[in-house]
């Protein structure tokens, strides 16, 4: 009870600065969890949005029925890759489907041939019959199991064990035909007349029912699921089309086990299924990183306030705390009162930040800032990431809660005779030392622990953030060890700050640089937390300048100069006008006539011929090629041109992603013929031609390419980019343009500045919850040195009182804390700039390496001049409250000797 | 009257309420007084009578509930306390029992700290802070911080600072209350000196008859008020006399 008086007792004496503790605990705890909680439900909304009837796997791979080796080989050969937890392949075909020996019409309905895990995927489950793996590694039976969905067993009055025949339907489809020299030839085994003939039914046996499934909203609900092979031989042929689902192992970065399938299946388009890689990919993930790196950040910071705050707390007490000692009170029970008012600051700061930080969330995903970007009109879902909330509110109560135990664990040294003789109390500089000295320890040994606990980092990722991340708290702990190891450095840098001031106001600048010399820890909180936002500030503007810098350099030579066209149907809304844009693209000829008539124009690439797989590939024809690297080597573009033996130009960015690309020197590309795969060679890197919106992997080949192994026609062009000379106006072209094809089509087009203007302010928007965290953490900050100012006006109340008692004004009162919270802030900023060089420079390498890009390392100059001036702004900021108190003191009090 | 011809310090009706609890309680109640141009006027009263109340006033420390305080023909009623402020920075010295220097500033810094709030500095300042380091036997000290002083030194400090700026007023409030014995007459002797040598104008409020001896004048304050009788002046200002006045009013 006594305890519970005198706790209670003190909150109630020191409203403001209970708040004040409550407040940093709260802050940092609210950033925190905002962030967390704003990821999980930037990744549920991605999944919810695209999941549908998806299945969940990680990678899936589309393979035509002739490309590559088959099924059984295909899954062998993954299965064997190290990240590969389990495969699953599923085929589709059409089917019509009688119980044996019955009359009447048959159903029509989806065949889907499945081998190896598929069930593991969350493909379907079965209301009847059991699980496929049971049934699939059932002792033989003497027909194959068939799947049939509820909805169509229920509709013909069939059963698990009923006996049906499957066959092909009457009509076929597409007839199965190779490309061969660019013309389609019909498949013709040896001696056996042309596929049309309708195989042989097949007959199985129901072995259970499926209930749901994932596996196509195709054919309402009517679909059987055979293995595989038997879904084949329904269809008559060898394979079918098929897709494989590929679920990777555990802590397996998702880029490499692609490029690893990729090697394995030559001929499949591979890429992240719609369902399990949200936020996988590499930039996504670093950006994610860094988000949540900003965030405990700031708790960190949050933390360093409080630490501060409760020892300062503690030190104002000495007297209270030897009081009570002199009455009998142990100092058992003295540090059990102290736990429970920092028990109870820190609970409720916990708690209250926990709070705060839901409802932050919850209102940027409603603004639409989500940790992969800005979505436009907001995010609806809002789910609460428990584990992660209560962890993170757990840990910011478990370190405020540390930053009681210093405190009490020094003042066992101090003498309570001493201190009631004495009417000053002892500085506190020997005690923040060591303060700041116990929360570096406590900063680097834990707040890495808890923060790899409560996310994934995998793969390649997890030594690239913990270098980035080390190496901020790192620089963060260097700053307050040589604060308090080099004392003499951090007075000549407040003497420095001060030397434009003492030209003006000379006694106040003397005072100021006096009082801050005095009392380290109190500064080392204020210019510590002002430098670490100005650090961030610099580091931020410095990566985002990097990447409009990378985006410029890559536009520079993949988007200048260039008109890129689309054309549509004159029409969208007329029929006939969709039908005759289909059957009557623009002419290749037209093309070429056209644009070797215009002044401006000195080539162009084709748009509308693409390969998707295994990375996005559009056509140029080398002619057209009157610039960039094909332009400047002749030999380059003769290999270009082969139509025997394509070449192939990578981008900057592929090559960066899959370097053996080069070093092989060939890669084999699908192709519609017999062999389903065509080798090409990998000629060269550049960013010259072919510009995607949102990839910047991709290949260029010649269009003889498209003609010879795809039968695509390249004379029939629906989009295509022109390359302009410097200087052009591409309005007048676009003009001319439409005048002349404004009768069969509706001519769309962008520049390539305007779609670099558009790349540029994506960078932006994307990057503005940086900016948001950036603006939490600068309040944190502004509390942590608002705080510090409250507690030196209070330790410097006598003095305040003697300087007016000798003539001083409230006004200049005001000035002397303006000027210590004016230098802090600069303070502050200067160490922030020289924290945030190296920082910058490590995000940088982390980001070159993680996305492939070339990013120049540039130092923002402007934003360290903002971010120093910034600091000093904030810094007076946080000193007006303090300055104001302490002008208004009444110094009669602080003066009486009776 | 002019500004030369006016007392020092003249204090009309002052008093000064203060709210206890849910009550308001007089700790000074209706001080009239005026203290001619040179005099030295010594105020004595036990504890808890408000001598430092009345000496807070004086200087515009504090502002009266009524009454007018006027230094130097110049009333502090009705000034805002920047305008006080810098009537005190030009007109009154402070000496306190408590010495209160500046911790972080050196002897000669402490000293030197009323010209500088003037913003005078240069070698005017620096001539005049030494010579009164130099009167007041202090030049030794010069650089030393206050923590490494005695308390006799230090209260020298304070006075040396109080009367840097020759003011027309110095206050004095228990200058001697924290020094030995020895130590207290040295700084009632230099008091003295400034009074007789320099003609100023010394407002001394003490318990000590010792102390109050060494005025022109000494009055009396009991419960808040000031006593018209016993008044002191002159050749019956001596210790033995002001004890048989202390033992009158049982104080």
């Amino acid at each position: 009870m006594l305890a519970l008086r005198l706790v209670g007792a003190y909150l109630r004496a020191q409203p403001l600065r209970v708040l004040l503790a409550v407040l940093g605990i709260a802050l940092g705890v609210a950033t925190v969890v905002a962030i967390f909680t704003l990821d999980a439900n930037t990744v549920a909304a991605r999944l919810e949005a695209r999941a549908g009837d998806e299945v969940r796997a990680d990678l899936q791979a589309t393979l035509s029925a002739t490309a590559g080796k088959p099924d059984p080989e295909s899954r062998a050969a993954l299965v064997a890759l190290p990240g590969v937890a389990r495969v699953g392949t599923a085929g589709f075909t059409q089917a019509e489907a009688r119980a044996a020996g019955a009359s009447g019409p048959k159903a029509a309905l989806e065949l889907i041939g499945i081998s190896g895990a598929v069930e593991a995927f969350g493909a379907f489950d079965l209301s009847a019959g059991g699980s496929w793996g049971e049934t699939w590694s059932a002792p033989p039976r003497a027909l194959p199991p068939l799947l049939v969905s509820e909805e169509l067993a229920r509709e013909r009055g069939w059963g698990l064990g009923t006996v049906l025949e499957l066959e092909a339907p009457p009509v076929s489809l597409d007839p199965v035909r190779r490309c061969e020299d660019g013309r389609w030839v019909e498949e013709r085994s040896a001696g056996a007349a042309v596929a049309r003939a309708r195989p042989p039914a097949v007959v199985f046996e129901i072995a259970g029912l499926l209930r749901r499934f994932r596996l196509g909203a195709r054919a309402a609900g009517r679909v059987a699921i055979a293995p595989l092979e038997e879904a084949a031989r329904v269809r008559g042929v060898p394979a079918l089309d098929r897709v494989i689902w590929i679920q990777r192992r555990a802590g397996v970065d998702l880029a490499e086990l692609r490029a690893a399938v990729r090697a394995a299946l030559p001929n499949a388009a591979v890429d992240s299924a719609v369902t399990a890689a949200i936020g996988e990919e590499p930039d996504e993930r670093a950006f994610r990183n860094g988000v949540r790196v900003a965030g405990v950040l700031a708790l960190v910071l949050g933390l360093f306030v409080i630490f501060h705050a409760l020892s300062i707390a503690l030190l104002q007490r000495m007297r209270t705390i030897a009081i009570l000692i002199a009455l009998g009170l142990t100092r058992g029970a003295i540090a059990r009162l102290f736990l429970l008012e920092a028990t109870l600051i820190a609970g409720v700061g916990a708690a209250l930040g926990a709070l705060l930080g839901l409802l932050l969330a919850k209102g940027l995903l409603v603004s639409g800032l989500t940790t992969l970007g800005v979505v436009e009109g907001g995010v609806q879902l809002f789910v609460v990431p428990w584990r992660q909330v209560l962890t993170l509110a757990l840990l910011g109560f478990a370190l405020a809660l540390a930053g009681a135990a210093h405190p009490l664990w020094r003042s066992r040294s101090w003498s309570p005779d001493l201190i009631l003789r004495t009417r000053d109390l002892p500085a506190g500089r020997g005690v923040f030392e060591r303060v700041d000295l116990f929360f570096a320890a406590v900063l680097l040994v834990c707040i890495p622990l808890v923060y790899f606990f409560t996310i994934e980092v995998i793969g390649r990722d997890a030594e690239r953030v913990l270098v980035v991340f080390l190496g901020g708290l790192a620089a963060f702990a260097l700053i307050l060890a040589s604060l308090h190891l080099a004392p003499g450095l951090l007075g000549a840098l407040i003497r420095l700050a001060l030397w434009p001031a003492r030209r003006i106001l000379p006694l106040e600048a003397e005072l100021v640089s006096r009082s801050m010399s005095g009392l380290f820890g109190r500064v080392v909180v204020g210019v510590g937390g002002l430098a670490l936002v100005a650090a961030a500030l610099v580091a931020l503007r410095g990566m985002t300048d990097s990447l409009r810098g990378e985006v410029r350099a890559f536009a520079d030579a993949a988007l200048r100069a260039k008109l890129f066209v689309t054309l549509v149907p004159r029409d969208e809304q007329d029929p006939r006008s969709i039908a005759d844009f289909r059957d009557r693209p623009l002419e290749g000829e037209w093309l070429r006539t056209w644009c070797a008539a215009q002044p401006e124009v000195v080539g162009y690439e084709l748009a509308s011929l693409r390969l998707d797989a295994p990375f996005p590939i559009r056509a140029l024809p080398p002619e057209q090629a009157r610039w960039g690297l094909l332009a400047e080597r002749a030999d380059l573009r003769e290999r270009f041109a082969d139509p025997r033996q394509p070449g192939l130009l990578i981008s900057r960015r592929l090559a960066a992603f899959e370097p053996e690309l080069l070093r092989r020197g060939t890669i084999a590309l699908p192709a519609r013929t017999r062999s389903g795969a065509i080798e090409v060679r990998v000629l060269g890197v550049c960013d010259d031609y072919g510009i995607f919106q949102t990839e910047r992997s991709f290949g260029v080949i010649a269009p003889e390419f498209f003609r010879l192994f795809q039968c695509m026609d390249p004379e029939q062009i629906s989009a295509f980019t022109l390359k302009l000379r410097s200087g052009a106006e591409a309005a007048a072209v676009v003009q001319r343009l439409e005048s002349e094809l404004g009768a069969r089509f509706g001519v769309r087009w962008k520049t390539g500045e305007e779609k670099l203007a558009f790349e540029l302010a994506d960078i932006d928007r994307d990057f503005f919850l940086f900016d948001v965290i950036l603006a939490l953490v600068a309040i944190l900050a502004g509390l942590g040195l608002l705080h510090s100012l409250w507690i030196a006006a209070l330790e410097r109340l006598r003095e305040i009182a003697i300087l007016k008692a000798v003539g001083f004004t409230p006004g200049q009162v005001r000035v002397l804390f303006g000027l210590e919270a004016l230098t802090t802030g600069a303070l502050g900023g200067i160490f922030g700039v020289l924290l945030g060089v190296p920082l910058l420079w490590l995000v940088i390498r982390g980001l070159r390496a993680l996305s492939g890009l070339d990013l120049p390392f540039v130092l923002p100059w402007t934003w360290m001049a903002v971010a120093a001036l910034l600091s000093a702004l904030l810094g007076l900021a946080a000193g007006l409250l303090p300055a104001w108190r302490a002008s208004r003191l009444e110094p009669a009090p602080q003066l009486r000797g009776e | 009257m002019s500004d030369q011809e006016a007392p020092a310090l003249r204090v009309r009706g002052l008093y000064k309420f203060q709210r206890e609890r849910s009550r308001e309680v007089a700790i000074l109640k209706d001080i009239s007084f005026e203290l001619p141009r040179g005099r030295f006027l010594a105020i004595m009263g036990p504890s808890g009578s408000g001598k430092t109340t009345l000496l807070h006033l004086l200087g515009g420390l504090e502002t009266p509930s009524a009454g007018a305080v006027e230094i130097d023909g110049k009333d502090l009623a009705g000034l805002g306390e920047r305008k006080r402020a810098l009537l005190r920075r030009e007109a009154v010295g402070f000496v306190f029992q408590f010495f209160h220097l500046v911790p972080n500033l050196s002897v000669r810094e402490n000293v030197a700290l009323p010209l500088r709030i003037r913003g005078q500095s240069g070698r005017s300042v620096v001539e005049r802070v030494d010579a009164l380091l130099a009167q007041f036997g202090l030049v030794a000290q010069a650089d030393l911080l206050p923590p490494q002083l005695s308390g006799g030194e230090m209260q020298r400090v304070g006075v040396a600072r109080a009367v840097i700026g020759e003011p027309k007023l110095l206050l004095a409030d228990e200058p001697t209350g924290n020094l030995a014995t020895g130590q207290g007459e040295e700084v009632l002797r230099w008091l003295r000196r400034l009074h007789a040598e320099h003609g100023q104008s010394i407002v001394l409020v003490t318990h000590n008859p010792r102390d109050a001896a060494y005025a022109d004048e000494v009055r009396f304050l009991v419960d808040g008020a000031l006593l018209a009788e016993p008044r002191l002046t002159g050749a019956d200002v001596d210790a033995a006399k002001i004890h048989a006045c202390l033992r009158d009013l049982k104080i």
